[in-house]
């Protein structure tokens, strides 16, 4: 399709979206890229200036979010009537109602390895897995540890 | 109309069905993108990070219920997020202990990355500094990437007036910061 975009409207498109041409509309972008061909000095100045406040705005950066805070949001996640909790009990049961502090101990190991791990390679399927999985256990020990509390009264 | 594809439809619903697994990849995905819409939009760590726990909690609540194909699950959770800034700037409250800049430390050795914090903390001041709805086009369509169509949604605006929002907030950040340009792109490679 050859739509016909007013060159003003191009200007104006530097000044709402920036110089970033992909974050243009197909149409849009094609008729920018066609002006910077044809070497449009007066285009050319207003795209210089749009990328420098994009450049300015970049400097921005909101640090990642802890792992306390991601293990805080998860832990409010709902759980099913069906989900395994019964395996984790069988598993508090087996260490006869304490769980071991190895357990605790490693569930936090786990957590940090997941956390570093996911510092340094956020976008790969491994680490997405291994983080999930040293959430997951941080998040099953605590609540092994909290309910096994209430366990250890009544087996008194 | 095409149903919208939807990268998180899976997880949401088997989150919504209790799988922790699905709920911590979520959390792993949204989180970061939570926190830097809130963070940007009230400009302060702790009330971002409690905007987030918020957003979740809506999002464990609803998961179950969601009905996919009319929106992705993130342009949901993008309204919901900047629903709940927009309601916390609306509260009046006192000024916030850390809203004097940071000093730069001179020491070489040390200062480096303090001014790099403190050029992000200058632009992040600029960007707080814009009109309400400015800002929240802004935050929206630049930093946190959504379309324009996905932006004029969660701010129950035209394309037309969204573009006008952000068309006015770029040329006031311009006025801002592009006269101190060279001194904040400094060092940074950008």
């Amino acid at each position: 399709m050859n739509v016909s975009i007013d060159r003003s409207r191009l200007f104006d498109l530097l000044e709402i979206y920036g110089a970033d041409l992909n974050r243009w509309a197909d149409d849009e972008r094609r008729a920018a890229e066609a002006l910077i061909e044809a070497d449009d000095a007066e285009f050319a100045q207003a795209l210089d200036e749009a990328r420098m406040l994009d450049d300015v705005l970049g400097r921005d950066e909101v640090a990642p979010p802890s792992i306390a805070l991601e293990t805080r949001i998860l832990n409010s996640a709902p759980t099913p009537n069906t989900s395994p909790i019964g395996e984790r009990r069988s598993f508090f049961a087996l260490t006869g109602g304490v769980l071991p502090r190895w357990a605790s101990a490693a569930g936090m190991a786990l957590a940090l390895v997941g956390g570093v791990g996911v510092g340094y390679a956020q976008t790969s399927a491994d680490t997405e897995q291994a983080y999930a999985e040293a959430v997951l256990s941080y998040v099953d020990q605590d609540w092994t540890a909290f309910s096994g509390a209430g366990e250890e009264g009544g087996q008194s | 109309m095409d149903p919208v594809q939807d990268p998180d439809e899976d997880l949401v619903r088997r989150a919504g069905e209790g799988d922790r697994r699905a709920a911590a990849e979520l959390v792993r995905r949204h989180t970061p993108i939570m926190v830097a819409l809130a963070e940007r939009m009230l400009r302060d760590r702790a009330e971002a990070e409690d905007v987030a726990q918020e957003v979740f909690l809506r999002v464990w609540r609803d998961a179950a219920k969601w009905k996919p194909g009319q929106a992705r699950f993130s342009t949901w959770m993008h309204r919901v997020a900047m629903n709940l800034c927009l309601d916390r700037l609306r509260k009046p409250k006192s000024a916030p202990l850390d809203a004097a800049p940071e000093p730069i430390d001179p020491s070489a050795s040390a200062s480096r990355d303090l001014i790099e914090r403190q050029r992000g903390a200058e632009v992040r001041a600029a960007v707080g500094d814009l009109p309400e709805r400015q800002r929240a086009a802004l935050v929206l369509c630049h930093f946190q990437e959504l379309s324009n169509i996905e932006a004029a949604s969660i701010l129950d605006v035209s394309v037309e007036a969204l573009e006008s929002l952000l068309a006015r907030g770029r040329r006031n950040l311009k006025a801002k910061l592009l006269e101190r340009r060279s001194e904040l792109l400094e060092g940074g490679g950008a």
